[in-house]
């Protein structure tokens, strides 16, 4: 049975770096958590709210403690040995998944900010990673692995860059030669195909955001109205799935049929890798009819793609209104610089040799004075050495 | 719903040596062992290396209720193996009849918060000496024996601790060589031992102060 411990203000319930497996709910008075921010440079302080659980993941996870809990006013809360809080667990369910769907939206950033300081792959980069993890069985003399490899690829990306290929290796394996010679380095294969090439790079590009500050990473989990604690009922039976009360969880995704921009957009992304242009298309257009556009950095990738897309479909009309777009709208956008590049592209296949110089000229001044920007400026003496 | 009324809907079966996801594979569903174990590995450099082994009980595949990436590693049967498997549309209704795996999440959760989080805090030095440092004190807080051991012999490799720190290999090469040259450290082909980990405790203490200004 969880107790109840008074603390007087001024004291302090744990520190950063204790060791403790006893997790506590706010009941009155004031405490505030006291962090500092995974890159050092700030000090976080958050109060407990009542009725908020906290030092939940560090007893759970078992790790020291990454706040200090200090007590600011004379405060009652409820503590909980690990043992118990599993048996309340077990009792309200509700609670463990709001506690979930706090956690998965805080791993989730998490990993995001490590994925993105990595600048590791999308999805058609990591397509590609799929067939070496094939090759390499097939190399490896793995033949069942090597096969599922293959028919996942296959399966998932029936039209991906490199489905000649794997198609070429299911086959060769299915009849049991050795992995064939002549096959050119997979590696080569992934450079010289451009178009898959660049939407790998695109996919890093437009993920990244502003690492992210956590400023809300302390260790308040949940907030939960809690009965006394000698009158905690059990949850009465539970109801049949799909017909109880608590909404679904937007974090484990929303209800079937009703996709999120993101999702539309994500889909526009796997589509044009697979090289189906259309689909592409529609997927962005559904993206910004699912109010993609309330969303600015969503807002700025979308129009880029969509302005990709287009030129794929051979419309440079259409996709020069898109860059044009976001050019208009986003004028310091992080995608800006790309989209003056294709814009500039757009022209030179034109033969609008001006107005393609003076697009790479002004790609190549925004900052920073990266490999684009070289590239840009490049391609825009290499014009004007031809004009 | 009764255990085997679950297992009829949401169970599965593999055989030894079967796959049950591949590195770099899409999937959306993730997995609860009933029976049997698995092996979980990568493909790192030509080389297949296993990073763990779980057994009845343990989840596997849990990232895929949360993102949308693909696997970050292969998960093969080592032993005549069953499972639950799970996705986004039928987590919420397998949580409320399963209290018991919904808590376990949470503590999964719990654990890769803060591994996800430490492995951040290592790529945000802005320096390699110190990423290092803290690669090696970061391996030593996950093993419980370690704890404020002076030295430790860590079974890692070059290309591992390059891995975490987020660095290329030959760059990582050349620091773990000038500390093994002055005697910090010792370098094996399949392990690593620190002399003294309070050095890298005061290298990351004293890099992480100055960034906090």
């Amino acid at each position: 049975m969880p107790i109840t411990r008074n603390y007087s203000a001024g004291s302090i319930v744990y520190f950063a770096g204790d060791v403790g497996e006893d997790i506590y709910v706010m009941q009155k008075g004031r405490i505030s958590l006291i962090s500092t921010s995974l890159d050092q440079k700030d000090d976080i302080k958050e109060d407990v709210r009542k009725g908020e659980f906290f030092g939940v993941k560090s007893s759970l996870g078992r790790y020291p403690r990454e706040e200090t809990a200090q007590v600011l006013a004379d405060s009652q809360v409820l503590v909980f040995k690990m043992a118990e809080f599993e048996q309340f667990a077990q009792k309200n369910t509700r609670i463990v998944l709001q506690m979930l769907k706090v956690f998965s939206s805080q791993l989730r950033r998490v990993h995001k900010a490590v994925r993105e300081f990595l600048g590791e792959h999308g999805a058609s980069e990591a397509s590609m990673e799929l067939v070496g993890v094939g090759e390499y069985y097939y190399k490896a003399g793995k033949t069942d692995y090597a096969l599922y490899v293959f028919n996942t690829y296959l399966k998932n990306f029936p039209s991906g860059p490199l489905s000649e290929r794997v198609r070429k290796l299911a086959q060769s394996l299915k009849e049991g030669a050795p992995f064939p010679l002549d096959l050119p380095d997979l590696a080569e294969e992934m450079q010289k195909n451009e178009v898959a090439h660049r939407t790998g790079q695109m996919m890093n590009r437009i993920e990244h955001e502003p690492v992210d500050d956590f400023s809300d990473h302390s260790d308040a989990e949940m907030h939960v109205d809690l009965p006394p604690m000698d009158a905690v009922p059990d949850l009465p039976d539970l109801p049949p799935p799909g017909d109880f009360d608590m909404p679904m969880p937007d974090d484990f995704g929303g209800m079937p049929g009703e996709k999120t921009a993101a999702e539309h957009f994500n889909e526009g992304l796997s589509a044009f890798a697979n090289q189906q242009f259309d689909a592409a298309a529609q997927a962005y257009s559904e993206a910004l009819a699912q109010g993609g556009a309330s969303d600015p950095a969503l807002h700025e990738k979308i129009l880029y793609e969509l302005g990709r897309t287009l030129i794929k479909k051979g419309d440079a009309k259409g996709a020069v209104e898109k860059f044009s777009e976001l050019l208009r709208t986003f004028a310091n956008g992080a995608l800006a610089k790309k989209s003056m590049i294709q814009l500039a592209e757009i022209y030179e296949r034109a033969h609008d040799t001006a107005r393609a110089i003076a697009l790479y000229e002004k790609a190549a001044r925004i900052a920073p004075q990266d490999k684009e920007a070289n590239l840009a400026q490049q391609k825009a003496n290499q014009l004007r050495g031809k004009k | 719903m009764t255990g085997g009324a679950l297992f009829s809907k949401f169970g599965k079966q593999f055989n030894t040596g079967e796959i049950i996801f591949c590195e770099f594979e899409p999937g959306n569903s993730f997995y609860l062992i009933q029976t049997g174990r698995i092996k979980i590995s990568k493909v790192v450099k030509d080389k297949e290396k296993t990073m763990d082994i779980l057994g009845v009980g343990d989840i596997f595949g849990e990232m895929a209720i949360l993102e949308e990436q693909p696997r970050s590693a292969t998960a093969t049967a080592i032993e005549p193996v069953t499972v639950l498997h799970f996705d986004r549309d039928n987590f919420v209704s397998m949580m409320m009849s399963q209290p018991q795996l919904a808590f376990k999440l949470l503590v999964v959760f719990s654990k890769r918060i803060y591994d996800a989080k430490r492995r951040l805090m290592i790529l945000l030095l802005d320096d390699i000496q110190s990423k290092i440092a803290d690669v090696f004190l970061m391996l030593a807080e996950k093993e419980p024996t370690y704890a404020n051991m002076r030295e430790v012999s860590f079974p890692v490799t070059v290309d591992d601790v390059a891995n975490w720190a987020g660095t290329s290999t030959d760059q990582v090469s050349e620091q773990l060589n000038h500390w093994a040259k002055i005697g910090k450290i010792e370098l094996y082909s399949d392990r690593i031992f620190v002399r003294n980990m309070s050095d890298f405790k005061r290298i990351v203490a004293q890099k992480r102060k100055v960034e906090k200004r």
